[in-house]
């Protein structure tokens, strides 16, 4: 039980952080992992499980990782709203970012060749995230960060929804610094504190929003993205964990951040296939 | 009363400006000028200078969006827009979306939020762009009307025949590097 309501609550995040991301920038190529934050939270979490392996090998815990990392994650994300707000162009950011990435992968790589050479244990499920270990203190980490993103989403919801409008929203007195500063903090700390619990998900912060605009946004507006959409990319997450928990391959578990990427991916191609000559950003 | 003062120092760096616009409460003003002259880089100038005041302000580029909006979306989350449709007929077309929207829709869309909103002084850059006969009528009985209500308007137009009349005219014109009013009339 606590195992699905985890995968569920990690699809409800990853699906509105994205959405937050790509409402920010207007851009639907931004996500979590192409603008760098999923490189950051593994980086950090790489560090961490190093360092504490030298100085704590028995006492490294992950509340401790959550307490150093959280404050540092707020920052970042505040730091990134003040950076990015008022910018009309993010390609050269998203390329930055998938740039970061390939780095983050190309240091991964090399500490698990440095790992391996010294016999020790290496954090494999960081790449690809999955459910196999969880506890209750897993739950209650993601429903306090989920708490948190409604509570946000509740305090600024005008200014959400006015800010969805694109440039008709101008005039409109939009608080858009708190905005930005709510959106990229709620990515910055989703992100980090799903990597720190289960690993990447690296692709599914941007599959999971565009597939709940593609198939919600247009009869419910952005409550049926934010909040139907989401949920549906729960249960999404959800049910393939479940299916690799059900059906061990020569009795060890799939990944689920694996299967889902690849499946998210295949939805994503169609969906976009299905929907050309119907932007979904434009000029009128 | 709304004082429009721009000299060299607070427009652009390397182009002289001096021009005094007096804007009484509920008036408008009209600039004029070939392409090119400045008249946008101007306005935007203003818009900044005087955000303490927010003025509501329509620009010459194309609706940006994110989101295909519905127009029956869009009245839900600006209200009192459909006040303002009515006027131009758009709300015989409230399931059509901003992507299916024609240029001339899509400046109605884009005026309609700008009236709508909340402020007392309105610039408009070239409000008349891709808008029909009729549609410029309308606009220009919208425009008394709102004056009316003690609205301002300060209104940058190439098209000077769909004004309401009696409005002060400012013709710039770049003179050396210096943009200067070189003439003045009421349409």
């Amino acid at each position: 039980m606590v195992r699905l309501l985890c995968s569920f609550i990690t699809g409800v995040i990853l699906s509105q952080t994205g959405s937050f991301i790509q409402l920010g920038t207007r851009n639907i190529l931004a996500s979590p992992s192409t603008l760098g934050f999923d490189g950051l939270a593994v980086l950090w979490c790489l560090i961490f499980h190093s360092v504490s392996m030298i100085f704590f090998p028995e006492q490294a815990s992950l509340l401790l990782s959550l307490l150093l990392g959280l404050p540092c994650f707020l920052i970042l994300g505040r730091t990134f709203s003040g950076f990015i707000q008022g910018k009309e162009r993010f390609e050269r950011i998203i390329l930055l970012g998938l740039t970061f990435n390939l780095f983050v992968g190309a240091i991964f790589s090399l500490w698990q060749f440095l790992f391996l050479a010294f016999n020790l244990p290496f954090p494999m499920e960081l790449w690809f995230g999955h459910f196999k270990f969880i506890s209750q203190e897993h739950l209650l980490y993601l429903v306090l960060t989920e708490l948190l993103i409604i509570a946000g989403y509740v305090w600024l919801k005008r200014d959400i929804s006015l800010f969805s409008l694109g440039s008709l929203a101008r005039n409109w007195g939009v608080r858009e610094k708190k905005l930005f500063t709510f959106f990229f903090c709620s990515v910055a700390v989703g992100t980090f504190v799903i990597v720190s619990l289960f690993g990447g998900f690296s692709f599914l912060g941007l599959i999971f929003p565009i597939i709940a605009r593609k198939l919600w946004f247009k009869s419910y507006g952005l409550k049926g993205e934010l909040f139907l959409g989401s949920i549906i990319n729960g249960f999404f997450l959800m049910s393939i964990d479940l299916l690799c928990y059900q059906f061990p391959v020569m009795g060890a578990e799939i990944p689920v951040g694996l299967i889902v990427t690849a499946v998210g991916a295949v939805s994503l191609i169609f969906l976009l296939w299905r929907g050309r000559g119907h932007g979904i950003i434009g000029k009128a | 009363m709304y004082k429009f003062e721009l000299k060299t120092s607070t427009f652009l760096p390397s182009t002289g400006c001096e021009i005094n616009v007096d804007l009484p409460e509920g008036s408008a003003v009209v600039l004029v000028g070939e392409n090119g002259v400045g008249k946008t880089t101007l306005l935007n100038h203003l818009h900044c200078k005087y955000e303490e005041k927010s003025p509501s302000f329509v620009e010459q580029k194309p609706l940006d969006f994110f989101y295909d909006y519905s127009l029956n979306q869009i009245r839900e989350l600006q209200h009192g827009i459909d006040t303002y449709w009515a006027v131009f007929g758009l709300t015989q077309k409230l399931d059509r979306r901003i992507s299916l929207l024609s240029g001339g829709e899509a400046q109605i869309l884009k005026l309609a939020s700008s009236l709508a909103s909340p402020h007392e002084l309105f610039i408009l850059d070239e409000p008349s762009q891709a808008l029909d006969h009729d549609k410029k009528n309308k606009l220009a009985q919208l425009l008394v009307n709102m004056m009316k209500a003690k609205k301002s308007f300060l209104i940058v137009e190439h098209d000077l025949l769909w004004l309401p009349k009696n409005l002060p005219v400012l013709k710039l014109e770049r003179v050396g590097d210096m943009i200067k009013v070189v003439d003045q009339w009421t349409t």
